[in-house]
């Protein structure tokens, strides 16, 4: 990692290793992010839905379960929408700084 | 840094943006998490998302951001504002 964000390292890489290296980052990018993602949501909706374990899974508690992945996901877009808003308020406000991050992500 | 390579500006731009991009979208999933917790407290979860939760929701992630910029002030002045 620090070889990579050496600036002198940077600057001999070639147009086609450039590419590489942000094809890389952008991959490794959304691995981690969908592994915190499965991590989270099997965290939070096994918490809620599997209280009381029975001999094998209940019909209620995978349709807990399917609402709860459901509804994470939707409060993660939700989230996603309004951090950004109030981002790019602040930087409005504080003047500086243009571009912040075009359209947020967002997992479907 | 080195204006006279665009190619390596641009290059650069990338790799910032991407950076930005990822530390965003791990604040997205603290307070996901966090806001979870706060708004989906008691029930089971419903079968569709209310207005109710989703101010919630919103509101949470609001006063999160202000939660932390209130506590980063009120550090920065106990420290004699010398930071």
């Amino acid at each position: 990692m620090d070889q990579l964000l050496d600036v002198e390292t940077l600057k001999k890489l070639s147009p086609e290793q450039q590419e590489q290296v942000i094809s890389g980052v952008k991959q490794q990018a959304a691995l981690a992010n969908a592994q915190n993602l499965v991590t989270d949501i099997s965290e939070k909706c096994t918490n809620k839905c599997i209280t009381a374990p029975g001999s094998s899974l209940a019909s209620g508690e995978k349709q807990c379960l399917q609402r709860c992945m459901d509804r994470f996901m939707e409060s993660w877009n939700l989230v996603s929408q309004t951090l950004q808003k109030r981002l790019q308020e602040e930087m409005a406000s504080s003047g500086g700084m243009g571009g912040g991050f075009g359209q947020g992500p967002s997992f479907s | 840094m080195d204006g006279a390579d665009p190619q390596l500006a641009r290059f650069l731009h990338q790799l910032q943006a991407e950076t930005q991009r990822q530390k965003f979208t791990e604040q997205v999933h603290t307070l996901t998490g966090r806001c979870w917790d706060v708004c989906f407290s008691d029930y089971r979860p419903p079968s569709k998302m209310d207005g109710k939760t989703q101010t919630c929701i919103q509101n949470c992630v609001n006063r999160m951001i202000d939660a932390s910029n209130f506590m980063v002030e009120h550090l920065s002045k106990m420290n004699g504002g010398s930071v």
